[in-house]
């Protein structure tokens, strides 16, 4: 059995990866299984999807957590998740190095990497995302399901959307491929080929849970019981700024701000905070004074976003 | 580095299947079978039925009548109108959604209306939760409706199919549940084999009400029964659900014989000569087989029961099926605070009292389901881990219960 898990965001097309993958695989005589793990279902959250690939039907129908290939399609998720989690020496990780972050790091990571600027293929392909330039290169890799599987593949799982944009995912399947097959070469070929039984794969990873670990009666959070996530990672390439000298420090920017992520000292507006800014824009649409701009994540701002000169836009 | 092939031999001719989801295999069994009256209110995680059944429509594939309603309430209320004129009804729910319908499934059951009834099973609040268990199903327990459980994609497009023909059978003329474990099954993706549509036409047959309101014989329908009545028609319809029993095996076996694909009120995996068996139902009954196949070809003398029909439970065929195993694990996906869960009390029920029978409540809310927990219960009956009737959880990958 192959198992695969693909890392994106909410918007990045995980899923139609995993489910692409899956079509192709069927049409080259494999019985396939694919499923998103659903957690908050927003455009920027992260989220995972898998695939699951046998030579029989497929009866499971437990999570997969000792993955053979682990996909990610945004290299700043490595941030937010632990996307080697399950991989062993013999598995393989592809990572999306994007455009805006070449400088990832990968600390102990066992089996073999490929770094793929998909961002910058699926441009040139003229398709949005990179997900099905990144199924490309797992299919190059994996020697199975052919490129013309993908290809017809794409035009079933996209069958909703206009001919044009199947257009180019035709073609990142293809560019994808391609940069496969040419990795193929660099990758290091020391490493035992693995072949994998059909069967199972008892995980030692996952814990036993043992009764119950709430201390407290009811369904109730309090704000220590969790780490609170980073959702500043959820923003997708826009964030808020001010200019000051427009503040009129009405606070309805505070009010709505749907994460908290304004911060004021007493009843003073002060910016805001990028740990936890989501890049929503609601505190642009209510801001009076059009003190807030949404700016490129690029644009160089005060550390709590403040900007020195009013834009001309 | 040369290409990792995973497989060893060439891979086979499988164009005859599809890959879908359980909600969109559910959707094209509802496009074959093409419902006159659909009324139906949008509920994670069933939304992607009733949204692949409108594509269908939209795009001409189906003639069904879409009813947008208020409230699921009033989605149950218009489908036994339906039904009850004389037009094939159908409608699909989940969890809070089935909350709010189990009122009028009550009546649906009561003035014998044959609906079907898509449920993407899952928990129900509080707290609140989208993903799997069967705590809703259980809400509609007594309801005096047929409930089956779904174990796949395929499963769930078949068992549409099998549950429409049973509903609508002159010996039976009760609503049918179809439960499909939300997200495991209804978001899933997986190979479905789906049978030609005149196939499908001429297995489930035109709509047969016996009684309809629109014909030329007046009735009240639904009257208020005294104490001198009501008894007797609670009555009836107990024994109406008698009868399903042996009409699931006729549905099934013509079923059979149109598909070549069979199903048993109760499917026993591997008991032959096994010591120690797993009792359940629902999608990770798959999981328990790899467990079941795994464990045997390490010489475990191990099995599983598979509850399909859950109402009316098949008590002959459990007690059956059970007659020769002295452990026994009864896994229930939903809980009843303050006694046993509902399928461990039924099977308790059924079986000789010579077996060591134990209790374990998995995977509410969606919990993941292991390969390694459900060994776990497996490895813990046959070691006589547990005293009798123990009240386990499997909260993970080991059976947890208080000592
Ligand atoms: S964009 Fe504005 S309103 Fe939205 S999360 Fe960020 S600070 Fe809050
Ligand atoms: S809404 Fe605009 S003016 Fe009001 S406090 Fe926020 S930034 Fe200042």
């Amino acid at each position: 059995m192959l198992e695969i898990r693909f890392h994106g965001r909410g918007g990045q097309g995980a899923k139609t990866a995993s489910q692409l993958l899956a079509v192709a695989f069927l049409d080259a005589g494999r019985y396939p299984q694919a499923f998103p793990e659903y957690g908050p279902e927003r455009s920027g959250a992260p989220m995972m999807a898998y695939t699951r690939i046998d030579e029989q039907p497929i009866r499971l129908h437990a999570a997969i957590i000792a993955p053979d290939v682990v996909v990610v399609l945004d290299p700043a998720l490595i941030r937010e998740q632990n996307v080697t989690e399950g991989l062993d020496s013999q598995g393989l990780l592809i990572v999306n190095t994007g455009r805006s972050d070449p400088t990832i790091s990968l600390s102990d990571v066992e089996g073999s990497v490929l770094m793929v600027p998909a961002d910058e293929i699926a441009q040139k392909a003229g398709a949005k995302h990179a997900n099905t330039v990144m199924v490309g290169v797992l299919a190059a890799l994996l020697g199975e399901p052919s490129v013309d599987q993908l290809v017809t593949a794409v035009d079933e799982v996209m069958a909703l959307l206009p001919e044009s944009a199947r257009d180019h995912n035709r073609k990142s399947v293809q560019a994808g491929y391609t940069y496969g097959v040419s990795a193929l070469r660099v990758l290091d070929d020391t490493r035992e080929e693995r072949r994998v039984q059909s069967g199972l794969q008892s995980s030692s990873a996952a814990v036993a849970v043992e009764g119950t670990p709430f201390a407290r009666p009811g369904a109730m959070i309090r704000p220590d019981d969790y780490p609170v996530p980073l959702t500043g990672g959820w923003r997708m390439g826009k964030k808020p700024a001010v200019h000051l000298d427009r503040c009129v420090n009405c606070l309805l920017c505070w009010q709505f701000c749907p994460d908290g992520a304004v911060i004021i000292q007493g009843n003073m507006f002060l910016g805001f905070d990028y740990d936890f800014c989501k890049g929503c824009e609601i505190c642009d649409a209510v801001c009076p004074t059009q003190a807030v701009h949404m700016v490129s994540e690029t644009t160089k701002v005060g550390a709590w976003g403040e900007l020195k000169e009013v834009p001309t836009s | 580095m040369t290409p990792r092939i995973f497989f060893h031999n060439p891979g086979k001719d499988l164009s005859h299947l599809r890959v879908m989801t359980g909600a969109q295999g559910v959707a094209h069994a509802m496009r074959q079978i093409d419902p006159d009256v659909f009324p139906v209110y949008p509920i994670t995680p069933q939304t992607p039925i009733i949204q692949t059944l409108s594509q269908f429509v939209a795009d001409g594939l189906c003639h069904t009548h879409i009813l947008d309603v208020e409230s699921e309430h009033s989605a149950m209320s218009a489908a036994i109108g339906a039904g009850l004129a004389g037009a094939r009804a159908m409608t699909a729910t989940a969890s809070q959604g089935l909350a709010l319908m189990v009122e009028i499934i009550y009546l649906a059951a009561s003035l014998r209306a044959p609906i079907v009834i898509a449920v993407g099973n899952r928990a129900l609040s509080g707290p609140i939760n989208i993903h799997g268990d069967h705590s809703d199903a259980m809400l509609a327990r007594d309801s005096g409706a047929i409930q089956i459980f779904a174990e796949s994609a395929e499963e769930a497009y078949d068992l549409t199919l099998i549950a429409t023909k049973l509903a609508e059978h002159q010996e039976v003329l009760l609503p049918v549940m179809v439960g499909l474990d939300g997200f495991t099954i209804t978001h899933s993706a997986e190979a479905v084999d789906l049978l030609p549509d005149s196939a499908v036409k001429d297995f489930v047959g035109p709509y047969a009400y016996p009684f309809p309101l629109l014909d030329e014989k007046k009735g009240t329908y639904g009257p208020f029964s005294m104490p001198d009545t009501y008894f007797e028609l609670k009555y009836q319809q107990i024994e109406s659900l008698q009868n399903v029993l042996t009409v699931f095996e006729k549905v099934a076996d013509d079923f059979f014989h149109l598909s070549r694909r069979s199903y048993q009120a109760v499917e026993t995996y591997r008991l032959e000569d096994a010591e120690a068996a797993l009792v359940m139902m629902g999608s990770h009954a798959g999981t328990a087989k790899e467990v079941v196949d795994h464990m045997r070809a390490q010489g475990a003398m191990v099995g599983l029961v598979e509850i399909r029909l859950f109402r009316p439970f098949p008590r002959n065929a459990v007690k059956e099926a059970l007659s020769r195993i002295s452990k026994i694990a009864v896994l229930d996906k939903a809980s009843s605070p303050g006694t046993f869960p509902p399928l461990f009390l039924d099977v308790a029920a059924s079986i000789d009292k010579m077996s060591k029978l134990i209790s374990v409540i998995y995977g509410l809310g969606g919990r993941n389901v292991s390969v390694a927990g459900l060994q776990d219960v497996l490895e813990g009956i046959v070691a006589d881990r547990f005293p009798n009737n123990a009240a386990c959880y499997l909260f993970g990958n080991k059976v947890w219960h208080m000592t």
